[in-house]
């Protein structure tokens, strides 16, 4: 059987007593497995919590690779809000993303500040739940004073609406400490999108200033992020190459 | 004759296409009122009111349920009542055939409202008291044979352009309990529950309410609800405190432009109240508005606390035919229901006034003899 297989026969199995279907958890890629954890009802999460937590840590540590904790000092505005439920064909997917994400982002960073549009703190238990203040999320994340924030959201900023553009484009042209010494000293902000806007092919922007991309595995978060610095000019042509480059031999080292 | 809606909290609209939801929030529930648990979709056996003591329950106006007590019949209240906690809805009812036009896909055993123009007449009917039997008899018949043809047609939530899509994407805040929903930011109605998840049970059936023709038109219409969010001006602000300051200053600044001219029709300080019903200290009210032509007129019905607070409340938007009718109505009302005494207070003949309310689709107020006198009069064109 394949991995998805096994992963999609796990609870099926579980009430058949059929153990030789059981899917080693710590060998899944990192989104599918938090499809699978958001998948779970809340009660089976909090009393599969070490396992659970473990396979996503040990997930998040296997993409972030050689890069682990060379990123300083990273904030996050994750969006748990009821449009993360995204579509019915692929449910919770942009919620799936952003709980990929949090796990990628604290293997990455040397600190981590999460925060979640609802307020909440234990990330193993989320669910697509209330309104999406990203306005005040954002401020909240540059006051810890990071050195990249990167926020993962369809960008429906609605309570109250515009305020993130606000947020954004205030502090980048009169807040940030970096500003006016030279564009690649200020806070690298990056805005990764789960959902794709069909009506425009292109992805809902919170703020023209602020580079922002379509995100579908959270796999894809640290070339992203690399990208977004090389349009900030934090890095040239030649570390993106290099960047890259590591990818790509990363990425057939694994196939092959 | 003025409410407060003390005690909820205006949040952010929420906009799609052009409709507007305005949530509104409360820090805590109004205790001992709850929703009845025939309402819930799911059969709820116990509804959880905290510390467990005897409570109010209330059961929306025009709810369709089969109320069990050895009737299987589906049935419609008729008005909103206060129960004692859970306990079966006796009369009034309206039994219910079912077409094929009220169902909908829902559920064989989901619980909806009443969606027929009926309910607005009916409403208006409750509203206006008068001779209680002629209503009977109105009602009666207008269940089996339909109204007259000549009233004017309510619409359905559903056919409301962007309704049904604005109810589903919004989301809900926690702690919420109310909503008013704009379209083409026109108020089309205002709706309290007294807790949040009584408000998260009921939410996605306003889908199923009735909304009048200009609602209709706008929503037929189409025209993006505009943008009324005020953006924040970078002068002045030098560190993150004064941006956190900024943001919270423009969002009292929209609750309190919401309060006072978005929402500020919705009730009519001329307008008339008629307490229908105490139960343990909640008081269950309607009201009517002053019928001012060419205004907005809202009736609705409210459950106040002891406090005076509002715990429930709905809304509708008449209608301008609505309103004129409701205004003939008021006038009658004033005038104890005697044709020449309103005749002469409105500046018309008799047979006039009688024609009026037969063209308005109130004739059978009047005795069939002396209906007939008046068309025979005027047929005949000789005056009174």
């Amino acid at each position: 059987m394949t991995r998805l297989e096994r992963l999609r026969l796990q609870e099926n199995a579980r009430e058949a007593g059929a153990a030789a279907v059981a899917a080693d958890l710590t060998a899944m890629p990192l989104t599918r497995l938090a499809s699978y954890v958001l998948a779970l009802p809340l009660d089976d999460r909090a009393a599969r919590r070490a396992e659970l937590t473990g396979a996503l840590r040990a997930a998040g540590r296997r993409v972030a690779g050689a890069a682990r904790g060379s990123w300083g000092r990273v904030a996050a505005v994750l969006d748990d809000s009821h449009s993360s439920i995204g579509s019915g064909q692929k449910r919770r997917r942009p919620l799936a993303v952003a709980l990929a994400a949090h796990y990628l982002l604290e293997a990455l960073a040397k600190e981590y500040a999460p925060l979640w549009t609802s307020g909440r703190t234990d990330e193993l238990l989320v669910y697509p739940f209330g309104p999406t203040p990203l306005g005040e999320r954002i401020i909240d994340a540059l006051e810890t004073r990071p050195d990249r924030l990167v926020i993962v959201s369809d960008g429906f900023d609605n309570a109250p609406p515009g305020l993130a553009a606000d947020v954004l484009r205030i502090w980048r042209t009169r807040l940030d400490p970096g500003h006016r010494l030279a564009p690649g000293q200020r806070v690298l902000i990056a805005h990764l999108n789960p959902v794709y806007d069909a009506d425009d092919f292109d992805v809902r922007r919170l703020s023209p200033g602020v580079p922002t991309a379509g995100i579908r595995d959270a796999e894809d978060l640290p070339t992203l992020v690399e990208l977004a610095r090389f349009a900030e000019r934090q890095v040239g042509l030649a570390g993106l190459r290099a960047h890259l480059d590591d990818r790509t031999a990363r990425f057939l080292g694994e196939r092959a | 004759m003025s409410f407060e809606l003390e005690g909820l909290e205006t949040r952010p609209a929420q906009v799609w296409g052009s409709v507007r939801l305005v949530p509104l929030v409360r820090d805590e529930p109004v205790p001992h009122l709850r929703l009845h648990r025939k309402a819930y979709e799911e059969p709820v056996s116990v509804v959880d009111v905290g510390d467990g003591t005897a409570y109010v329950s209330f059961v929306p106006h025009a709810f369709v349920a089969t109320w069990n007590d050895g009737d299987q019949t589906p049935a419609a209240s008729y008005g909103t009542r206060l129960l004692e906690r859970d306990t079966a809805v006796a009369s009034p009812r309206m039994p219910v055939r079912f077409t094929r036009r009220m169902a909908r896909k829902a559920g064989k055993d989901r619980l909806r409202f009443l969606p027929l123009h009926l309910v607005v007449e009916g409403y208006l009917a409750l509203h206006f008291g008068g001779p209680e039997i002629l209503w009977e008899e109105w009602s009666r018949r207008a269940v089996t044979r339909g109204l007259s043809p000549r009233c004017e047609e309510s619409y359905l939530g559903l056919r409301v352009h962007g309704l049904e899509d604005a109810l589903r994407i919004f989301e809900i805040h926690p702690g919420q309990c109310g909503v008013l929903v704009y379209v083409a930011d026109a108020l089309a109605g205002a709706f309290v529950t007294p807790h949040p998840d009584d408000y998260r049970a009921l939410h996605a059936t306003l889908v199923e309410d009735l909304f009048g023709e200009l609602i209709y038109t706008y929503g037929l219409l189409g025209a993006p609800a505009g943008d009324l969010s005020a953006g924040i001006d970078g002068a002045g602000i030098t560190s993150l405190h004064d941006l956190r300051a900024a943001a919270a200053r423009r969002r009292e600044e929209w609750a309190a432009f919401h309060d006072e001219v978005m929402a500020g029709d919705l009730f009519d300080e001329d307008g008339s109240r008629q307490t229908v019903q105490h139960l343990h200290g909640f008081e269950l009210a309607r009201f009517l508005p002053s019928f001012g032509l060419r205004k907005e007129n809202h009736i609705g019905e409210t459950v106040t606390g002891a406090d005076g607070r509002i715990a429930y409340l709905k809304t509708y938007r008449l209608s301008d035919s609505q309103v004129r009718r409701g205004h003939l109505l008021t006038r009658l009302a004033a005038h104890e229901w005697r044709l020449d005494a309103t005749a002469a207070a409105l500046g018309i003949t008799e047979a006039a006034l009688a024609l009026r309310l037969e063209r308005a689709g109130f004739g059978h107020l009047l005795r069939q003899d002396v209906l007939d006198h008046y068309r025979a009069q005027a047929r005949r064109g000789t005056p009174a």
